[in-house]
């Protein structure tokens, strides 16, 4: 019972903190600082239907829609938002495998890369990936990319799935894939630059996902200020 | 079986996504169109043998009445994006052009002979950040013609266009 009541607070402080990452107002705002109405009504939150892949999918499918912030910025958007979801229940109880795996899932055709093979992701929880999928949405590009970054497809999904690889089997063996699906081992690759990017934050991981957030945007997005992350 | 699928795993991230194992995988879908002297179809492949799939899409034409298809250009895309149903155009019985992406093909005798242009190979100083995906192509009768770009990194970026004179098999700047 006990066990039962802490997962219901664990998913309940999750719809908190979920609903708190940015709102339908500061997306449509483009306003990238988080922290109002941090904590909701609980009465908009029935505790036993939430389900963590669909609070992230559908922040997804509704960034993915936004035009008015680029794709960089809605990549470090969508670590934080999946850091509060399938993260721990509080700053020390970091989980680095469930934030990977639901990053993956939800923006990339896997949920996990480990030495058993990547593993599918399901379809009515992804976003962006296929466009016969229930939730595509807007997709995503390479808007807000460093210039080196940069190329004509979804550079969101590029970064996760090797991010994500990087976590499950590694930086080098991970990078091997890298070179031989580009053909190259060149970093002015676009892809080839973008993804050791990748396999060098997720090699790292252990969970910190405002620290990775802020990775993605300095590393990736080329900023040298810092998101205003709460 | 864990060894198994340990090396599978190698295979795949270190041996199976090499040029020659990665390739076209399973037809997803194909959509073609005709004027009176030749008929284009597009065909959309998934692609196999490596980690993030992407899509191939095999451009090929055909005497019309005929379905002796011949392919005339691929373009292989990291994701999958719809067939350009709207990017296949005829200016009369003889010319036609197509264009996706980065890439542009024109044919001026009904469809026998293509001249493919890839912006990535053709245009020397080409980056992504500079240029961008072809957004339209407008060819006229006499051969003239322009090329508008859409930038991938900055909507409102100022890419530069290109121009032609000899329907396409040749484009400059501006």
């Amino acid at each position: 019972m006990e066990i039962a009541q802490s997962q219901a607070d664990r998913y309940l402080a999750r719809a908190q903190l979920g609903a708190a990452g940015l709102s339908a107002s500061q997306i449509a705002d483009g306003d990238v600082r988080w922290g109002h109405n941090f904590f909701p009504s609980l009465a908009s939150f029935p505790q036993k239907t939430y389900d963590p892949r669909v609070d992230f999918r559908d922040y997804a499918e509704q960034l993915s829609r936004n035009n008015s912030i680029t794709d960089c910025l809605k990549l470090a958007q969508l670590i934080y938002k999946a850091g509060q979801v399938f993260g721990g229940k509080n700053p020390f109880e970091y989980s680095g495998r469930d934030i990977i795996h639901g990053l993956m899932a939800g923006l990339t055709e896997y949920s996990q890369v480990n030495l058993g093979g990547p593993e599918p992701s399901h379809r009515d929880y992804r976003v962006g990936v296929f466009r016969n999928d229930p939730h595509f949405g807007g997709s995503f590009g390479a808007s807000g990319f460093r210039a080196g970054f940069v190329d004509p497809s979804n550079q969101v999904r590029h970064f996760v799935g090797y991010l994500g690889a990087g976590y499950g089997i590694g930086a080098t063996l991970a990078n091997q894939g890298l070179y031989s699906q580009e053909g190259t081992n060149n970093p002015n690759v676009p892809d080839v630059g973008l993804g050791l990017v990748a396999t060098d934050l997720g090699s790292r991981f252990s969970g910190n996902y405002k620290q990775l957030a802020q990775d993605v945007w300095h590393r990736v997005c080329g900023q040298s200020s810092n998101l205003n992350l709460p | 079986m864990t060894f198994t699928k340990v090396v599978l795993t190698l295979l795949l991230f270190t041996v199976c996504l090499s040029p020659s194992c990665a390739g076209r995988g399973n037809r997803l879908e194909s959509w073609e169109t005709t004027n009176k002297s030749f008929r284009v179809r597009i065909t959309a492949y998934d692609e196999r043998g490596v980690y993030l799939h992407g899509t191939y899409y095999v451009f090929e034409s055909a005497r019309a009445g005929s379905d002796a298809w011949r392919e005339f250009m691929t373009l292989r895309h990291d994701d999958r994006p719809e067939i350009p149903k709207d990017q296949v155009r005829f200016v009369n019985d003889n010319v036609g052009y197509v264009f996706m992406g980065w890439m542009f093909a024109v044919t001026t005798d009904g469809g026998n002979t293509w001249s493919i242009w890839d912006a990535t190979r053709d245009v020397p100083d080409w980056q992504w950040s500079k240029y961008g995906v072809i957004r339209d192509v407008r060819l006229e009768l006499d051969g003239s013609g322009k090329m508008v770009l859409e930038p991938v990194d900055d909507a409102n970026r100022k890419v530069p266009e290109f121009r032609t004179n000899d329907f396409g098999r040749h484009w400059r700047a501006d």
